[in-house]
């Protein structure tokens, strides 16, 4: 697997293209399944029938075809999921292709070999065609083996159109990401304005059909060359060899600027850039020091380091439970709506999330529960503080700047309890932002929400969090050197949740369910329904402990090289 | 005189390979002891288990007279350390770096972090992400001195460095012995301790191997002394010399290779017997010495 560029490429990305393949495959027979629920249902019919036709048209909908098998298909998968999926494979996979070998150095190496830079290129680029195939190939195998099985009436002509239009839409893209990884050097870069082209490009083809003055702009969009004339039912479109045209014309551009461009070293990157960019160049130069009052301890050098992530998960957890508070005096104000909300949804679905009692749903404390303390909130916040025990202490001590940390007169205990409460802290600061703005709303839309269970459920909240960062603190703590810690807790809190929401639908797991920590913060009513529980106690008994034995640990073991 | 360094069969297990085993190690106040061996030898375990961030199996240690373990904290306020696989904090500019651990170390480093700095010309204001590998061991070797400390443990401390640089470790090494303070210097190239130590322990495979004067490694090592006399002489009554190895004559015996070990003395007193045209002497054969108990073809003493 190391005979060339173009193998070690592959071979480097083998876990990445498995996944995604494997994805492609669940995603295609997902969506076969539900086809054949539907299929022939009069209901369906009546349904697409109620719905504005510039709407369906949005999702490239045809009232005509949608029930017949290649009509569901365009739409369902492959008008946006598979290219959700070509694409992201696509674009990662070309964004890393030469930018993140450059950003890591290793490129100077590659190309220290005699081997010209257009090869290296062009052997990343048949990486890329060889994984996307992959995909684009599986979920036409898929297709053909289940096209008899559920009647999907579809013609291997049709199959074999639209997973090459499939193809070369995710290649465009990815040799699109080619082009700016090539030229910027940049990953991030080459991603991102990836990213925005193609979603750029799906909105222009999409609505076009509602607004006539996207027509013209729409026919440059690769999207449109792909789906026009809807290849699943019509087989190949003259859309094809744009896609592949455009994708040959990209890769070559790609190649000529990657000659002709300095390559980028690990401490100045790309510098001719950032000379265009910039009017005058500047050394990277800060106002230093930044920040010197919170450079006084390890606690609040941590604050520091985290005041980004902190601020972004706190900012959007703000804006999910304002905007859940500012919809409740509509959907109280219509009782169908709140009926809705109680029964639209499947039980057995809501339960999975968390939401074991519906009927909540229609109060104001269980509503915005559901939204911000049920679903999002728990799996923010523990991501949030495995996240930081992962980046302030694991990965410390990995780096070994743990050792340098530590030449400094301070003891282990000093320094990881130090962590330790710059953790707590931070958990603490999004619970108290999330107060804040539930105390505040509750007045402005008079939701009537007991201030008390405000304040506790966010208390509940963070304790959850926390538990599950003290659960990697402490494995941490017994296991340095595997680097586990933050893999074993995010499986286990995954287990955890899913035996809370299991648990309270299978009867024989029911009694499981209570050594949930999900269960813990959860119960059965709604975080804002409820004051103090003994759950909670239970959370902050068990960060206690976690705590306890990693500082205990800590001082009596080896340092990680 | 004090010993700063002091182990007794100091012994670390590391996993399945072994650290270091039985380590006896005496280590002078106000001497620069350079601790020298191939890579994995066991010099970073060794700093490691002195700065207690690794817990010895058996055997103890004391630094600054107090114990590794115990009195770890106050060995490390007195102590300046340089990793040899230095990690820092790329987010922070080294002027921030700087505030940092000088705040850990309840210590006002400001006047001696700018000294530092002017010497090693180093910007301090930018992040430590964009600097060179050069640079970031000027701020590893910044740190290690900011607090002008009794002891300095420095691990491979002129990786990186140019020779413009090296020349300003080596004035800094001397200042800082000169005001009576001391440097444990580990390498695994001679030429990064030849000019700066006092004496050389050798650790190879995880124990120390010898431990002497860098002049006793000198003068074990081969002289060699080229003779050119105006008539050829005969090679006899310098093979009779004492430490005489060999001598090899050239251009008919009108000159003379010796090579000798230890004092070159005897040869010389033996060739002032006969006319000389020109004489030249090189000891270019320390490396080898050193080579010697790196490969293991010298005996633990």
């Amino acid at each position: 697997m190391l005979g060339s560029v173009f193998t070690k490429a592959l071979k480097d990305r083998r876990l990445s293209i498995a996944g995604w393949t494997a994805g492609a495959v669940v995603l295609t027979q997902f969506v076969v399944a539900v086809y054949s629920t539907i299929a022939n249902s009069a209901e369906m019919l009546d349904f697409i029938d109620q719905i504005p036709e510039d709407m369906l048209s949005l999702f490239g909908v045809d009232p005509a075809t949608f029930l017949t098998g290649a009509g569901y298909l365009q739409v369902q998968l492959y008008s946006l999921m598979s290219p959700i999926l070509i694409i992201g494979l696509g674009i990662t996979a070309a964004a890393s292709a030469t930018a993140a070998e450059e950003q890591s150095g290793t490129m100077d190496m590659q190309l220290s070999m005699p081997i010209n830079r257009t090869n290296v290129l062009l052997q990343k680029t048949a990486m890329v065609l060889v994984s996307l195939t992959a995909v684009a190939l599986a979920i036409a195998v898929t297709l053909i083996a289940t096209n008899p099985i559920f009647e999907l009436k579809l013609s291997i002509e049709g199959i074999a159109a639209a997973n090459i239009g499939l193809l070369g839409l995710g290649m465009v893209f990815a040799a699109t990401a080619l082009v700016i990884g090539a030229y910027t050097g940049t990953t991030s870069t080459a991603l991102g304005l990836t990213l925005l082209l193609s979603v750029l490009g799906w909105f222009v083809n999409a609505f076009s059909a509602i607004f006539g003055w996207l027509e013209i702009p729409s026919r440059f969009s690769p999207f449109s060359w792909y789906l026009g004339g809807n290849p699943l039912l019509n087989g190949g479109t003259s859309g094809l060899v744009w896609l592949g045209l455009t994708t040959a014309a990209l890769v070559g551009i790609a190649a000529f600027l990657f000659n002709r461009r300095d390559l980028s070293t690990e401490t100045n990157l790309v510098p001719q850039i950032r000379s265009r960019w910039r009017s005058t160049e500047k050394k990277r130069a800060v106002t230093s020091p930044r920040a010197v009052w919170l450079l006084r301890s390890i606690a609040e050098k941590s604050l520091w380091d985290r005041r980004r992530s902190v601020f972004g998960w706190a900012g959007g957890l703000a804006a999910l439970l304002l905007a859940t508070f500012a919809a409740w005096p509509a959907l109280s104000s219509d009782p169908d709506a709140l009926a809705g909300l109680v029964d639209a949804v499947p039980r057995e679905l809501l339960a999975l999330t968390g939401i074991s009692d519906p009927e909540y749903l229609a109060s104001a404390a269980g509503f915005v529960s559901s939204r911000t303390y049920q679903s999002i909130g728990p799996v923010v916040v523990i991501v949030f503080a495995i996240g930081a025990v992962s980046s302030l202490i694991v990965k410390e001590e990995r780096r070994g700047v743990l050792d340098l940390v530590l030449s400094n007169p301070l003891s282990r205990r000093t320094a990881l309890v130090g962590k330790a409460v710059a953790i707590a802290l931070l958990t603490a600061v999004i619970a108290g932002v999330l107060s804040l703005v539930g105390l505040v709303s509750n007045i402005i839309w008079s939701t009537d929400i007991e201030v008390v269970n405000i304040l506790t459920a966010n208390v509940g909240l963070a304790l959850l969090g926390l538990f599950f960062g003290g659960l990697a603190l402490g494995l941490w703590s017994l296991f340095p050197s595997s680097g586990s810690a933050v893999g074993v807790t995010t499986g286990v809190a995954l287990a955890g949740y899913l035996l809370n929401g299991v648990g309270s639908l299978v009867d024989g797991l029911s009694p499981f369910r209570k050594l949930s920590p999900f269960y813990w913060y959860l119960g059965d009513v709604p975080p804002l329904a409820h004051g103090l529980s003994v759950g909670y106690l239970l959370l902050g008994a068990g960060v206690l402990l976690f705590s306890v034995l990693a500082i205990w640990r800590f001082d009596s073991r080896d340092l990680a090289v | 005189m004090t010993t700063v360094i002091e182990t007794h069969a100091l012994t670390k297990y590391y996993g399945e390979s072994l650290g270091i085993i039985d380590l006896d190690l005496a280590v002078e106040q106000g001497e620069v002891f350079g601790f020298l061996g191939p890579n994995g030898a066991g010099k970073s375990t060794t700093i490691r288990t002195l700065l207690n961030f690794l817990h010895p199996t058996r055997g103890s240690g004391t630094v600054l007279g107090l114990d590794i373990a115990s009195g770890s904290l106050a060995i490390k306020r007195r102590t300046g350390y340089l990793p040899g696989d230095l990690a820092l904090y790329d987010q922070m500019t080294a002027r921030e770096l700087f505030i940092y651990f000088a705040n850990l170390r309840k210590q006002n480093t400001t006047a001696m972090v700018k000294t530092l700095a002017d010497r090693f010309d180093l910007d301090l204001d930018r992040k430590i992400k964009d600097y060179s590998t050069g640079n970031r061991q000027k701020v590893g070797l910044v740190n290690a001195f900011m607090h002008e400390p009794e002891l300095l443990i420095l691990d491979e401390p002129t990786g990186g460095l140019d020779p413009l640089m090296q020349l300003q470790f080596q004035y800094l090494v001397e200042e800082t012995k000169a005001q009576g303070r001391t440097i444990f210097l580990s390498s695994h190239i001679l030429s990064e301790i030849d000019r700066v130590a006092d004496r050389v322990g050798i650790v190879r495979d995880g124990r120390l191997v010898a431990v002497d004067t860098l002049d006793a490694f000198k003068s074990a090592a081969h002289s060699v002394v080229s003779l050119r006399f105006a008539s050829p002489v005969s090679p006899e009554p310098f093979l009779a010399c004492e430490g005489v190895v060999s001598v090899a004559a050239r251009d008919a015996e009108s000159m003379l290779v010796v090579t000798v070990t230890g004092s070159i003395d005897p040869v010389i007193k033996t060739a002032a017997r006969y006319e000389v045209v020109s004489i030249s002497t090189g000891s270019g054969e320390l490396e080898e010495v050193f080579l010697s108990y790196y490969s293991g073809d010298v005996d633990a003493r």
